[in-house]
């Protein structure tokens, strides 16, 4: 009885089942609450009905035709490419320079007192934020043009106009993640090897060189990391686009996940919405891929 | 870093696994009345021999109020029945819940339903035909008016019941009418005198005579004004690809650019709310809204306010709007618990406050004729208006196609804002583009 057993767990096969079930729990998690709906997923896209129908019918790629060929769902695209562009552009630049600025040597308690500042937004709620902005950036009675008016200009429409509701979640956007990014450049900043530094203030390196050619290259790896998941994660916008703009003014803010939300929940009709989940999914795929196959190798690994 | 940050996923997929066997124990002793409740904590336990119906509702503030005023004087009036009233968002909101519920097989007895949504929602069968349990618990269906049975009734089956339906309706500031010396009785009738009284009422820059959300509901009004219909008659395309319904897109972009009339920002009802605020603030003499908002706007403004009718262009007419109660299929069992609460709700009395409180119309003669809403009415003439226009104005019915949603908040509402926004786009072109997107997604 016992000698078979002996066999079948050697120490190796031991050490390997260990590490199974130590895995096991994520994969099961992995497997329900992502991989089975990936592929629900794409049965959905290929059939017709919604949630609500008793037998939905296959319909091949009609569902993919149908968006492809509507003007909306192009503008859906390209809201949704400009937003994450715009926001993970303007993040990384801003975050980046106030990690240097709050890493300097000058002012140590001004340095600290300042990322506190710009860190908080980070833990208040994306819902409060989004509902205090739409006060903040209200065209008549918002804080922003009450001061606009007080000194001589003239008020900004912010949501209320087609051509700057956007820029304007975009900006909302910035101001509440600023705080997280930095904190992760600036942890990165503070691994760099301080010799490299004294090296270079000996040969007397300009502080502009010091910066590209040393800072960042030594902290690319976070840099890398972090446009992903930000890029990653403003493609899914979807709660401020509920809360403040419902995709508009004129399909203006209308971007893919809430344009998914619209055709699934308020006009029943899955296979187009699930769709559009697919290309959201093959973008966000590609958007990875292509990361690690390009940019993965010029970032500096130590 | 990767240390921790694993640590933080197991973090994460603990707290969501313990939010979600959290929501489902949560909502299950609610939705399965035939497992007695072992000691229910949450929610007071119903006596054993109390049949429970659970009520979906889209009122808040203090239309949720009196809606649970009523229940409450439901359940006390008798002791077969125990209604429970659960808030579930606005009728978004509603629809996209409701669709959650049926697919997970929990769904309440009763929700409030946006009216244009019943035939999308029962063609999918999960709405109750309540055809022959209303005969059986005696609700007499012909009382209500049929401007609002349209689209409870559409020759399939009676599948909604009115309960909290409105029309459009004009309000107006009569003090604001007395400085610009107009006369305070003497609301505009057609839409030259609109535009005429919007002129003398606005200021440059701080004062406009008229604002009205860019809602397709209020496009509706506009189109059956000058006698268009919202579908064609085979219901292939719109029926106002024509001067119906290039007419009020006209009127409204010459009145914004020539500022009298202001487009209150926002979408869906943050619009609304944006131009009842500004005709309290007195930043508008004149505003569209529902006539569901007369309780607000009563409470709000510091001022006397007229309400009238829409202004004709060849002839009157408003869409009917709001919600009505729907039952949901799969509930054979409660049933007539589930009617008996029904025909509460819409008994004259019941039917009459409800309509007193918010300014909802009464949904039958005889509640009209309740004694509590005849009191409403006794000391005040603005409630008379929404009445009214039910009765004379609402003959052109708005389309009961399963597709109608979409057609309404996504096509309609779009192109309409669009039209108003960009100053080269020509109501033409808006309604060509309304059509070609319609007629597209008719096709299928």
């Amino acid at each position: 009885m016992s000698a078979p057993k002996k066999r079948l767990l050697t120490a190796g096969r031991k050490e390997s089942l260990k590490g199974y079930l130590l895995i096991a729990p994520a994969i099961l998690l992995l497997s329900v609450f992502t991989i089975y709906p990936i592929f629900y997923l794409l049965h959905s896209s290929l059939h017709d009905g919604s949630l609500l129908s008793k037998k939905r019918n296959f319909v091949g790629l009609d569902n993919f035709a149908t968006l492809f060929g509507s003007v909306d769902f192009h503008t859906t695209l390209r809201n949704t490419i400009i937003y994450s562009v715009g926001l993970v552009a303007v993040l990384m630049v801003l975050a980046t320079l106030f990690a240097v600025w709050v890493n300097g040597e000058a002012q140590k308690r001004l340095n600290s007192v300042t990322l506190a500042a710009v860190f908080t937004p980070h833990i208040i709620s994306l819902v409060s934020v989004s509902t205090v902005f739409l006060w903040i950036m209200d065209p008549q009675i918002g804080a922003i043009n009450f001061l606009l008016r007080a000194v001589g200009l003239s008020p900004f429409p912010f949501l209320a106009s087609s051509r700057t509701a956007l820029a304007s979640l975009v900006g909302m956007m910035v101001w509440k993640s600023l705080g997280y990014y930095s904190l992760l450049i600036l942890a990165a900043l503070q691994g760099v090897p301080k010799d490299i530094y004294e090296a270079a203030s000996i040969d007397d390196t300009p502080r502009v060189k010091v910066f590209f050619q040393i800072t960042l290259p030594m902290i690319s790896p976070t840099l890398f990391f972090t446009t992903i998941v930000a890029t990653i994660s403003s493609f899914q916008v979807f709660e401020t686009v509920n809360l403040m703009t419902q995709g508009g003014p004129v399909n203006s803010t209308n971007t893919l996940v809430y344009q998914i939300y619209s055709d699934a929940f308020k006009y029943l009709k899955l296979g187009i919405a699930s769709a559009e989940g697919v290309v959201l999914l093959a973008f966000v795929g590609i958007l990875t891929i292509l990361y690690f196959a390009f940019l993965g190798k010029k970032v500096h690994y130590q | 870093m990767k240390k921790y940050l694993s640590l933080l996923m197991a973090l994460m997929m603990l707290v969501s696994l313990a939010a979600c066997a959290g929501g489902g124990n949560g909502s299950s002793p609610a939705g399965s009345p035939a497992s007695p409740a072992p000691g229910g904590s949450q929610t007071a336990p119903a006596p054993a021999e109390k049949t429970e119906v659970v009520f979906w509702s889209s009122m808040s503030g203090g239309m949720g109020e009196t809606l649970d005023g009523i229940v409450s004087d439901y359940n006390a009036s008798q002791d077969k029945v125990h209604v429970t009233v659960e808030f579930q968002g606005n009728y978004y909101d509603m629809a996209a819940k409701l669709q959650t519920a049926v697919t997970s097989g929990d769904t309440p007895h009763i929700a409030q339903l946006e009216m244009g949504r019943t035939k999308m929602f029962a063609d999918y069968g999960i709405l109750q035909d309540m055809t022959d349990l209303a005969k059986a618990a005696g609700i007499d269906v012909g009382m209500f008016y049929s401007g609002l049975m349209d689209c409870c009734d559409y020759g399939e089956g009676l599948f909604a019941l009115p309960f909290n339906r409105s029309t459009t309706m004009f309000y107006y500031n009569k003090e604001m009418f007395k400085e610009a010396e107009l006369d305070p009785e003497d609301p505009p009738e057609t839409w030259d005198e609109l535009r005429e009284y919007a002129r003398k009422l606005s200021k440059p820059g701080e004062r406009w005579g008229f604002e009205m959300p860019i809602d397709a509901w209020f496009y509706e009004a506009f189109i059956m004004q000058s006698d268009g219909r919202i579908l064609n008659e085979d219901e292939t395309d719109i029926g106002f690809n024509n001067e119906t319904g290039t007419k009020p897109l006209a009127l409204w972009k010459d009145m914004i650019a020539e500022g009298s009339m202001k487009a209150p920002p926002g979408k869906e009802y943050n619009s609304y709310e944006a131009a009842r605020s500004d005709f309290a603030a007195g930043i508008t003499g004149m505003i569209i809204v529902s006539s569901g908002d007369l309780g607000t706007l009563t409470s709000s403004c510091q001022f006397d306010f007229g309400t009238a009718f829409l202004p004709k262009n060849t002839r009157f007419g408003v869409p009917t709007g709001g919600a009505n109660v729907v039952m949901l299929a799969g509930h054979d069992e409660d049933a007539a618990a589930t009617m008996d609460f029904l025909k509460y709700l819409t008994s004259a009395d019941v039917a009459g406050l409800w309509a007193s409180k918010t300014g909802y119309v009464p949904s039958s003669e005889a509640a009209a004729n309740s004694k509590v809403y005849q009191d409403f009415l006794a000391g005040n003439d603005r409630g008379k208006t929404a009445l009214a226009q039910l009765k004379d104005y609402t003959d052109i019915p708005r389309p009961i196609n399963e597709n109608y949603p979409q057609i309404h908040a996504e096509i309609m509402m779009t192109e309409i804002q669009r039209c108003i926004e960009e100053p080269g786009y020509t109501p033409q072109q808006a309604v060509q583009a309304i059509s070609d997107q319609t007629r597209a997604l008719l096709a299928k």
